[in-house]
C-alpha cells in the first residue's frame, strides 16, 4: 500500500492555483480539440508540448494531462450530437448517446457522458494511486494468448449484440479484422495490401477508419432519410430545462453501469495492446 | 426488391469478395515466406474464408434489416459515387477546388434551400478545414 505521507505530499504539490488554472486551460483546449473528429487529444498534446518548455514541469504535466482528459470527453460530444466520434475511444458512445440525442435530449446525453467520464476517470485515478503495483503485476502476467482470448471474447460479444443479425455482425467483425491486416506483417516485416501506397505501410489509421465507418455512414443515412422526418438531435420547443438535466436519481440509476465500465476500463487499460476503444466496447457489451 | 432478396444479394456479394480475396487479391498483395508458423497470408486467408462462408450463410438465411427503398438506395449510391469522384478529384485539382464543389453537390442532393446553410457548407466548412489543417496544424491537404 502507498504511504499516506507521499499521497498528501502529492496533493499539496498538485493543488496550487497555477496548477489548477493550467488544468482548467488544458481541459478546455482538450475538449475543443477532442470534439473535432480526426484530430484528438494526442495530436493536441503534441502541438502543446512546445508551450510547456517555458513552464514548471509540474504545471506542464498538469496542462498536458488536462488536455488529454478533456480531449477524451470532447470526443463524446460529436459522437452524441452527430453520430461521429471525435476520438476512437468515443466510438461506443455513439451506440446509445446518439439515439438519446435524437430523441430530443442532446444536452442530457452530453451531460451524462461528462458525469460518467469524470466518475470513471476518478475511479481509475484512485486505483492507480492505491493499486498500481499489483495491477502492474497482473498486467505483466497477461501474455499474447490471454490478450488473444480477450480480443476474441470482445469480438464475439460485439458481433452478437450490435445490430439485428448475428451473421452481419460476424461479417463486420471479420471485415474489421481483415482491415487490420493492412500494413507491415509483424512476424516477417513484409507489406500486405498496400496497393502501391507507401502510406499504408503503417496500416489503416484507426481515426480514418472510425470516421469512414461511422461519419460517412451517418451522412449516407441522413441523406437517404432527408425526405422523411428523420431523427435529428434537436431540443423540442417547449421542453423545459428539467428534461435536459441529469438528476441525482438519473446518475444513481447508472451506478452499476459506471462501476462496471470503470472496472473494465481500469483493468484492460493496464494491459498493453488492448486499448481504451476495445475496453469501451467491451464495457458497453457487458452492460447491454 | 424486397428485404429478403437484398439480404441474399449482400450475402452473395460478401461471399464473392471472400472468393476474390482467396483467388486474386491475397496472392497478388501478400508476400510468400518459407518460414514461420504465421505466414503473411495466414490471417488474411482465414478472414477470406470466413467472409466467403458467412456470406453464403447470409445468402441462405437472409436475416436482418435491409434498405428496401429504391429511391433511398439510389441517393446513397449517388452520394457514394460523388464521394469517390471527389477523392479522385482532390488528387488532381486540390482540396480548395474539389472540397467546395463536393459540398455544393451534397447540398443539392439533400435539397437545402436556406442560403446561410448553403454558404456555411460550400464556403465555411472547407475554409474552416483549410484553416485548421493547413494553417494551425501545418499539415498539407490534397
Amino acid at each position: 500500500m502507498p504511504e499516506i505521507a507521499i499521497i498528501s505530499g502529492g496533493f499539496a504539490d498538485a493543488f496550487t492555483w497555477v496548477n489548477l488554472l493550467f488544468v482548467a486551460l488544458g481541459v478546455a483546449a482538450g475538449q475543443m480539440v477532442g470534439a473535432i473528429p480526426g484530430i484528438g487529444p494526442i495530436m493536441a498534446m503534441a502541438i502543446a508540448i512546445p508551450f510547456t518548455f517555458v513552464l514548471d514541469p509540474l504545471v506542464a504535466i498538469s496542462f498536458l494531462v488536462g488536455i488529454n482528459k478533456g480531449g477524451l470527453f470532447g470526443g463524446a460530444i460529436p459522437a452524441i450530437l452527430i453520430n461521429t466520434p471525435g476520438t476512437p475511444d468515443a466510438a461506443a458512445t455513439t451506440l446509445d448517446g446518439h439515439p438519446l440525442a435524437a430523441s430530443g435530449k442532446p444536452v442530457k446525453a452530453t451531460r451524462m457522458a461528462l458525469f460518467a467520464s469524470v466518475t470513471g476517470d476518478t475511479v481509475s485515478d484512485i486505483v492507480l494511486i492505491t493499486l498500481a503495483a499489483p495491477l502492474a503485476g497482473l498486467a505483466l502476467k497477461m501474455g499474447p494468448v490471454e490478450i488473444l482470448a480477450l480480443m476474441i471474447f470482445a469480438f464475439s460479444i460485439i458481433s452478437g449484440l450490435i445490430g439485428d443479425s448475428l451473421i452481419k455482425g460476424l461479417i463486420a467483425a471479420v471485415a474489421g479484422l481483415l482491415l487490420a491486416t493492412v500494413g507491415l506483417d509483424p512476424e516477417h516485416g513484409t507489406p500486405r495490401f498496400y496497393f502501391g501506397y507507401f502510406e499504408l505501410y503503417d496500416g489503416a489509421s484507426l481515426v480514418a477508419v472510425a470516421i469512414g465507418m461511422l461519419a460517412v455512414a451517418e451522412i449516407f443515412r441522413r441523406i437517404a432519410a432527408a425526405r422523411r422526418a428523420g431523427p435529428r438531435p434537436t431540443i423540442p420547443p417547449g421542453q423545459g430545462g428539467a428534461a435536459q438535466r441529469v438528476s441525482w436519481a438519473d446518475y444513481w440509476s447508472c451506478r452499476f453501469a459506471m462501476a462496471r465500465g470503470a472496472a473494465i476500463g481500469t483493468v484492460l487499460g493496464a494491459i498493453p495492446g488492448i486499448g481504451s476503444t476495445a475496453a469501451a466496447y467491451m464495457s458497453y457489451a457487458v452492460t447491454k | 426488391m424486397n428485404e429478403s432478396l437484398i439480404n441474399r444479394l449482400s450475402g452473395l456479394a460478401f461471399a464473392a469478395f471472400g472468393a476474390a480475396l482467396l483467388l486474386w487479391i491475397i496472392p497478388a498483395h501478400t508476400e510468400t515466406a518459407s518460414y514461420g508458423w504465421l505466414k503473411p497470408d495466414t490471417l488474411p486467408k482465414i478472414c477470406a474464408w470466413a467472409l466467403a462462408g458467412l456470406g453464403l450463410v447470409q445468402a441462405i438465411v437472409a436475416g436482418g434489416k435491409a434498405l428496401p427503398d429504391r429511391y433511398e438506395f439510389g441517393i446513397v449510391a449517388l452520394t457514394a459515387a460523388v464521394s469517390g469522384l471527389t477523392i479522385w478529384a482532390m488528387g488532381k485539382v486540390g482540396f480548395l477546388i474539389a472540397g467546395p464543389a463536393f459540398a455544393a453537390v451534397l447540398i443539392t442532393i439533400i435539397r437545402e434551400r436556406r442560403i446561410v446553410w448553403i454558404m456555411a457548407a460550400v464556403v465555411g466548412a472547407p475554409a474552416l478545414t483549410w484553416v485548421v489543417v493547413t494553417l494551425l496544424l501545418g499539415r498539407p491537404l490534397p
